[in-house]
């Protein structure tokens, strides 16, 4: 998630906005721990420090923390919820009164093309393709240079797959709205 | 030119130590300060930066290292946090004491106990009566700008500078910094020590081995210990001219502009003004800005420059404000925060007197927000005489 954080922020830069960051949080410092991050994307140079606590986007990686917690808290009205899961976004209808809800596979994607290292699916970047799709805000070209500049060049090329498959795969709920405005 | 990476605050401080041309490094690596050391590892171990990395078992050995790679004209960096920092104490005062000007980056950590990884001010602050200058940072460009200005200031006046930034708030959050690189080069001269070894003549290394007037190994007559205060705290008050000397030639180096030990924003008209320091000093701004579309005449000030303390600048930037809300991420226990105190001593030198409240606000990681400093300032206009002493913010008991 810190990964793909990152990777975004990045991606947005290279997209022209001028203030980008990514907020890593981390509490327990153990693997499968839950991990959250925050992004800010703007088309000025982003001033504050304070943490994000009304998202227009918010992505969930893990899909059983639906069911720790309220993903949905302080999202925006007309805010998106974007969930790795091999469930499509219907099936999702009433998760707290969201409309704008989209859904991908990426940890399905990841398995199928061989997006694992020691046993550990990677979903993170594949996972910016869905989020390209249901936002609208970034495109796969800038996502790509982001991945490129951060992996060696077959891993790259392996998480450029992951990400644009992640593109084509992603399914949202009826009515969706897909223009997001940039969080004040 | 210049480059513009996408990194956090660590990275950037490391950065900024390659781009000042270090010889020796060294440094123990502690939360939330680690990625620090890690990174300089790497540019060492690639090529990229022409030094020497010298592992250690704890921050204060780290500290004797660059002592004595410093004595013998080295420049020399390191980073640390909180418990680090503060086991490094003893080798603080040490290092200003011989004069050295070694540069180390802090990422601000609160001290235990209780435990906690997360931000507030009081490492750096318990350090302040060490000798050394202190930096602080609003965001990541001023992590790398405010490193290579301190080597420059550091080495003209002969005292070691910490450059210090909120721990995670900056340390670990991703943004846009720009890298001088190559324009930088010759920003800063070659180092050259108080002392050139080997000297024609026997020579004391660290005169502070001599108590009391008496000849040294060339049979001159040394000045004592007190002497030798004195000549620190004069190097000290030479700081403000270097930092302000430093920041033009910086702007026309890099077109970011410094100009000297604060921060001040809308403060022209204002009738109260926010004071305060690291990324508290960026929020207040933000703050006066929304004070300012509800109708209340707020302006801002950033402490820049912590030690020396800007007593006279505050005082001129504060002489027509009615009043003034500190907002410490500190807290010296028996009195306020250490800005708060610090100031009601430079207002009184100044003979300014507006009407100030201490904030204790954010201490270990407290989630601060722009409204939270805008509610703090509406709740003492509404109040309005208060009772002495800080006031904290946020308390949940």
């Amino acid at each position: 998630m810190v990964t793909a954080a990152r990777l975004l922020a990045q991606a947005a830069f290279y997209a022209g906005f001028k203030g980008v960051t990514a907020t890593p949080f981390f509490g327990a410092e153990r693997r499968g721990a839950p991990v959250v991050a925050f992004n800010r994307l703007n088309s000025e140079p982003i001033r504050t420090h304070q943490s994000v606590t009304n998202p227009d986007v918010v992505v969930v990686l893990e899909e059983r923390l639906l069911n720790i917690l309220d993903v949905t808290e302080g999202l925006a009205p007309e805010g998106i919820v974007l969930i790795n899961t091999t469930r499509s976004a219907h099936n999702f209808n009433g998760l707290h009164g969201v409309k704008n809800l989209a859904t991908c596979d990426a940890t399905g994607i990841c398995r199928e093309i061989g997006l694992v290292v020691a046993g550990y699916v990677l979903a993170n970047t594949t996972l910016l393709g869905g989020f390209v799709r249901a936002t609208g805000l970034l495109d796969m070209k800038t996502i790509s240079e982001a991945i490129r500049s951060s992996f060696s060049e077959s891993a790259a090329d392996l998480n450029i797959k992951g990400a644009g498959m992640a593109y084509e795969r992603t399914t949202t709920s009826d009515g969706f709205a897909r223009i997001v405005k940039s969080e004040g | 030119m210049s480059l513009v990476k996408i990194i956090s605050g660590n990275v950037a401080a490391a950065q900024a130590a390659r781009l000042s041309g270090v010889g020796v490094l060294s440094a123990y690596p502690i939360t939330p300060q680690s990625e620090v050391a890690e990174t300089l590892a790497k540019f060492v171990e690639s090529g990229e930066l022409d030094a020497e990395m010298v592992r250690v078992e704890s921050e204060h050995s780290a500290m004797a290292v660059l002592i004595a790679a410093s004595t013998v004209g080295a420049r020399t960096f390191t980073a640390t946090s909180a418990n680090g920092l503060t086991y490094m104490h003893e080798m603080l005062h040490w290092a200003a004491g011989s004069r050295l000007p070694v540069v180390m980056a802090v990422a601000n950590r609160g001290m235990s106990a209780p435990w906690t990884i997360y931000p507030d001010l009081n490492d750096t602050i318990s350090q302040r009566d060490t000798g050394w200058i202190q930096f602080y940072c609003r965001n990541h460009q001023e992590i790398v700008d405010n490193i290579l200005i301190a080597y420059r200031v550091a080495e003209a006046v002969h005292l070691p500078a910490m450059v210090c930034y909120e721990g995670f708030i900056i340390s670990h959050t991703v943004t846009p910094v720009h890298l001088p690189e190559p324009e930088i080069e010759g920003f800063l001269p070659p180092y050259e020590p108080l002392v050139e070894l080997p000297g024609p003549v026997p020579w004391n290394l660290n005169q502070v081995v001599l108590p009391d007037p008496r000849p040294d190994g060339a049979g001159e007559v040394c000045p004592g210990y007190m002497e030798m205060r004195y000549e620190m705290a004069e190097a000290m008050s030479r700081a403000p001219e270097m930092i302000a000397r430093a920041g033009v030639e910086y702007r026309e180096i890099t077109g970011r502009s410094y100009p000297g030990m604060l921060f001040t924003h809308l403060m022209d008209d204002a009738e109260i003004a926010l004071v305060s320091m690291g990324t508290l000093a960026q929020e207040v701004e933000l703050a006066a800005d929304m004070l300012r579309k509800e109708g209340i005449n707020a302006g801002a000030v950033g402490v820049r420059v912590f030690r020396p303390f800007p007593a006279r600048e505050l005082a001129g930037a504060l002489a027509n404000i009615d009043r003034v809300a500190v907002f410490d991420r500190n807290i010296s226990f028996g009195n306020e925060g250490a800005v708060a105190t610090e100031l009601k001593a430079a207002l009184f030198d100044g003979g300014v007197s507006p009407k100030l409240i201490s904030h204790i606000i954010g201490l270990g990681g407290r989630e601060v927000k722009t409204a939270h400093l805008v509610d703090a300032v509406k709740e003492i206009l509404r109040d309005g005489e208060t009772e002495p002493g800080p006031r904290w913010e946020r308390l949940s008991l």
